[in-house]
């Protein structure tokens, strides 16, 4: 819990780091792959004036670019520097369905990355993504999308359809809950130390101290003349600092069954009438989220709605331990545990802290109402977290917490949201109750992964250097336009 | 969860005739002919038992293909029928390198069994015999080599072979102590059962039964001794008595180690500035020690279920200073695990089952086994959040452990370089098995909880209400 402010170099740093620009509603992402390197390239250079950085409080249209280890190595970084990654980020999402991976994150079944849309083996590797946001009913929107298409055109070409993302109305998602409140304060992020003790800003930001007290290993390159014009060299001096200010970014588009998720809470809800109680189901519901739809926590106000907790994030478990109030495997305990986790409330909280993440992603899809019935429409969620470990971070929430069926002393319980539901080792969702709890069995999965990779998030330097038509080397001309040579050469 | 662990009750009622069930196959010449009910000294739990042997060069390929297909086919391996065996809670087999290129492989066998030695070797022969002769015909000095089976009147010298290469351990924890196999997967099953009996009855079974817990209580008993008899009748048997932890336990665990200590301690002053010279002038392994393929090669083989295993070798720095630190820390530990940490955690961390650390090649090599619960990186994760002190104390006399200030201060709090370092030294592991593999150290404790509470109806209505909520 320090008290002294660490000074962020926020000119440096993509404004998605600070915000994911809430009055900004239409939102757009282009996944793209690179053509041609040289003109991928000058593309870059062009765009760097457009890009968003910095901490803003107001802002107009808003821009962000992130690139992946096969868009990194297209856009011409050598394999060593590749190599300074972290492994995970090299293999990226890209694996067959039955490497570790995709065990681990629970993309099995429907989610498997072989059935995806984008981005899993096989498909043409997402070497960019492109992030436009702009406000709502903005009528040049469109225009704004139409001229960066033709900006890169012969440079880049989409490999997967856009995804256009929009904002429900009181920042709920498309099941119906207010989502987003919970959301790390970064250490350094206002200008004043805030109540809400801020979280390291290495945690989610290279360059800058880790909850551990030490500076993540950040991705490096050779000091060619164009990497000292841009980048800072190493303590060692004979690397530059390519990953200082930027962040690993995993991007998962999250297919939402909305339809089937209440009519499987409406299902729950049965009396031995067997007439639906709607107010039951959504009972049901928020104790599977943690939160009533209006975004006040169960701990708060376990036996019904009040809104007048919707933006509390101040709470935590100490009166809650057997989770009478929030049961222990419900959706927004098992992302954040706070101070549940034993030993002890202090070092569950210290454990916590080391595994944020920060949320930055949006919806996509027309709303569906409550118990409507299934439209036919997609609809969903296009998660996006930013951490400098993925493993420790995005990947240890979603295995160790989200699935895992033995969380905090479970026996079968997976997260009922978002869970994988592998039959015979989840499916079910345990409601404390005294003096005997309520169970619901054989739970299916509402959220399916249909598309995701890791991508990375460069500083205003990385992406000078990147930009820079004198750093592509020579030798390194083939460009990676199959998935399967990307892999290879770059976890070689 | 009850896949591997329902025939079990049904073979374990067969096998007193020396019947085999007919879907496994022909046997080997002894078990067939034993016809012996395995019966296990109750009074003995949670045994360690480690064997390593020297692995003949010829047949090392041989070797790690057997039990890498044994290994990645556990349920249905033929060789030995996992699932059959009584005495084993975990066991595994790993080929271990050699120490210098030279050097002969070795074979590693590390168990945690119930009953005597010689009851575990005989259980292992018995649903075994096949796989224990063709593992260690690939090592060396094994009087049987020549045989294609091992004949009845052999099977005491195949067992000495395994016992004269039987190693003790330099640290040892229990995650669960006082607990057979066969408890363990008894109070499961009954706890699977009540679940399935309620989750039968409704999402809200409490209405069912007119909100009166008594009235529950009672209907839960009267399901399981329809349905489960044997298991319930099977609560009555004796268990292990917890190990004796008086004051006077404790001396006579130490006593034989103060003379060896205690002319040290005028020279603790000169030991520890030699320590600490040394702490500054050794070279730590940097982060990016772990090889892809390796990593790779690891996480493969890992979380498939909730319990994972982990093979740790690294050599000892060279010099009896080093040596004779790390055992006498390994010495601590084990008190500490025996007499302190004995409720199922160990500083605070609560997700291993079996862990223990031997010493190979005369003191030279420093090797890990555990049986944990959980994802490599939460158990890594939960070691550098809480218990890094222990960690550090051992292995920072190891190589290239990060650097280290007074034995336990800075090494595993390097979260980094610990974790790279560890998986760097982490060794694959061709078989491993686990008796209840879906089991977490939590669960086990609180089935039997649940299983007390069947053994003796809780006595107040709030002792009532309490154990219903332990479902």
């Amino acid at each position: 819990m320090q008290t002294n402010v660490v000074n962020l170099q926020k000119d440096e740093i993509q404004g998605l780091v600070f915000t994911g620009y809430p009055k900004n509603e239409a939102g757009i992402y282009l996944l793209l792959g690179v053509i041609d390197r040289v003109s991928a390239r000058a593309w870059l250079r062009s765009l760097l004036n457009e890009v968003t950085f910095g901490e803003l409080r107001e802002y107009g249209a808003t821009l962000n670019v992130a690139l992946s280890a096969p868009g990194l190595s297209a856009l011409g970084l050598d394999l060593a520097s590749l190599a300074t990654f972290p492994l995970e980020f090299r293999e990226g999402l890209r694996e067959g369905d039955e490497s570790y991976r995709p065990r681990i994150l629970g993309d099995v079944g429907d989610s498997a990355p072989s059935k995806w849309l984008w981005g899993g083996p096989g498909k043409p590797p997402v070497h960019v993504l492109l992030m436009l946001y702009g406000p709502k009913n903005d009528p040049s929107f469109s225009a704004r999308v139409a001229a960066h298409r033709a900006r890169f055109a012969g440079a880049l070409a989409e490999v997967a359809a856009p995804i256009d993302t929009i904002s429900l109305p009181d920042r709920r998602e498309h099941f119906g809950f207010a989502d987003g409140i919970a959301q790390s304060r970064i250490e350094g992020q206002s200008p004043r130390p805030d109540a809400n003790d801020p979280v390291k800003a290495g945690e989610f930001l290279f360059g800058y101290d880790n909850e551990f007290g030490k500076r993540p290993s950040s991705p490096t390159v050779a000091a060619s003349p164009s990497a000292r014009q841009h980048l800072e060299l190493t303590d060692e001096g004979d690397r530059a600092d390519f990953g200082k200010n930027g962040t690993f970014m995993v991007v998962r588009q999250l297919e939402q069954d909305v339809a089937r998720f209440w009519s499987s809470m409406a299902e729950y809800s049965k009396s031995s009438t067997g007439a639906v109680d709607e107010s039951q189901a959504i009972w049901l519901a928020s104790k599977c989220v943690g939160r009533w739809p209006s975004g006040a926590p169960l701990v708060r106000s376990p036996d019904k709605d009040d809104p007048a907790w919707q933006n509390d994030n101040e709470f935590d478990y100490r009166d809650d331990s057997q989770g009478f109030k929030c049961p222990i495997g419900a959706h927004i305990r098992k992302a954040n545990p706070r101070d549940s986790l034993e030993p002890s409330r202090d070092l569950s909280l210290i454990a916590t802290r080391r595994r944020r993440i920060l949320r930055r992603g949006r919806a996509y899809g027309a709303p569906l109402a409550m118990f409507a019935g299934d439209d036919g429409q997609k609809r969903g969620l296009v998660f996006i977290c930013l951490n400098t470990n993925i493993r420790r971070q995005f990947e240890f929430i979603q295995q160790s917490w989200l699935n895992n069926e033995k969380f905090a002393g479970l026996y079968e319980d997976q997260d009922p949201v978002v869970g994988d539901q592998t039959p015979g080792y989840g499916a079910t969702f345990t409601i404390p109750a005294r003096p005997l709890r309520r169970r619901l069995v054989g739970l299916e999965r509402f959220v399916q992964v249909r598309g995701g990779e890791y991508f990375f998030l460069p500083s205003k330097s990385a992406l000078g250097f990147l930009s820079e038509p004198s750093s592509v080397k020579a030798t390194d001309d083939r460009i990676a336009t199959s998935a399967r040579n990307g892999a290879a050469e770059i976890t070689a | 969860m009850g896949n591997s662990v329902q025939p079990l009750a049904e073979k374990a009622k067969r096998t007193g005739s020396g019947e085999r069930p007919a879907e496994r196959g022909p046997t080997s010449a002894v078990s067939a002919k034993s016809g012996r009910v395995l019966a296990l000294d109750p009074t003995l739990a949670g045994n360690a038992l480690t064997i390593v042997r020297t692995v003949l060069p010829a047949r090392k390929a041989e070797l790690v293909d057997l039990l890498t297909r044994m290994g990645t086919n556990i349920d249905t391996t033929t060789e030995m029928v996992f699932d059959a065996l009584e005495s084993v809670h975990f066991m595994r087999w790993v080929v271990i390198e050699g120490a210098t290129p030279e050097a002969p492989a070795q074979l590693a066998f590390e168990s945690n069994y119930d009953g005597t030695l010689t009851q575990h070797l005989a259980d292992l022969y018995e649903h075994g015999a096949r796989a224990m002769h063709a593992i260690y015909r690939c090592c060396a000095g094994y009087p049987f080599a020549a045989v294609p089976e091992l004949a009845q009147d052999q099977l005491d010298g195949a067992q000495s072979f395994l016992i004269a290469g039987k190693i003790e351990y330099e640290a040892f924890y229990v995650g669960r102590r006082g607990k057979t196999a066969r408890r363990i997967k008894i109070e499961s099953r009954l706890r699977d059962g009540i679940e399935r009996y309620l989750d039968g009855i409704g999402s809200d079974p409490l209405r069912h039964f007119a909100n009166d817990p008594e009235l529950v209580y009672a209907a839960i008993v009267d399901q399981l001794k329809e349905k489960q008899l044997a298991d319930i009748q099977a609560l009555s048997e004796p268990e292990p008595a917890a190990p004796r932890q008086s004051a006077a336990a404790l001396v006579k665990h130490v006593l034989p180690i103060v003379p060896l200590v205690l002319p040290l301690l005028p020279l603790l002053p000169g030991l520890l500035a030699i320590l600490r010279f040394k702490e500054r002038t050794d070279v730590p392994e940097s982060y990016d020690v772990v090889p892809p393929e390796q990593a790779r090669l690891l996480a493969e083989r890992e979380d498939f279920q909730v319990q994972n295993q982990l093979t740790h070798l690294v050599a000892v720095k060279p010099g009896p200073f080093r040596l004779l630190t790390a055992r006498v820390v390994l010495y601590a530990i084990t008190t500490l695990a025996r007499f302190i940490y004995n409720q199922g955690d160990l500083g605070g961390l609560s997700t291993i089952h079996y862990a223990r650390w031997v010493l190979i090649d005369g003191g030279k090599r420093l090797l890990f086994f555990s049986n944990y619960d959980g994802s490599w990186e939460r158990y890594l994760g939960d070691f550098v959040d809480q218990a890094h002190k222990g960690l550090t104390s051992v292995w920072s006399n190891t190589q290239g452990f990060p650097r280290t200030r007074w034995l336990l201060k800075d090494g595993a709090t390097d979260e980094e370089n610990f974790k790279a370092w560890t998986r760097a030294h982490q060794i694959p592991t061709q078989l491993w098995y686990s008796a209840y593999k879906h089991l977490t150290v939590p669960n086990i404790g609180r089935n039997g909880h649940i299983c007390a509470g069947l053994v003796e109806k809780p006595a107040t209505r709030e002792a009532l209400e309490r154990w219903l909520e332990l479902l």
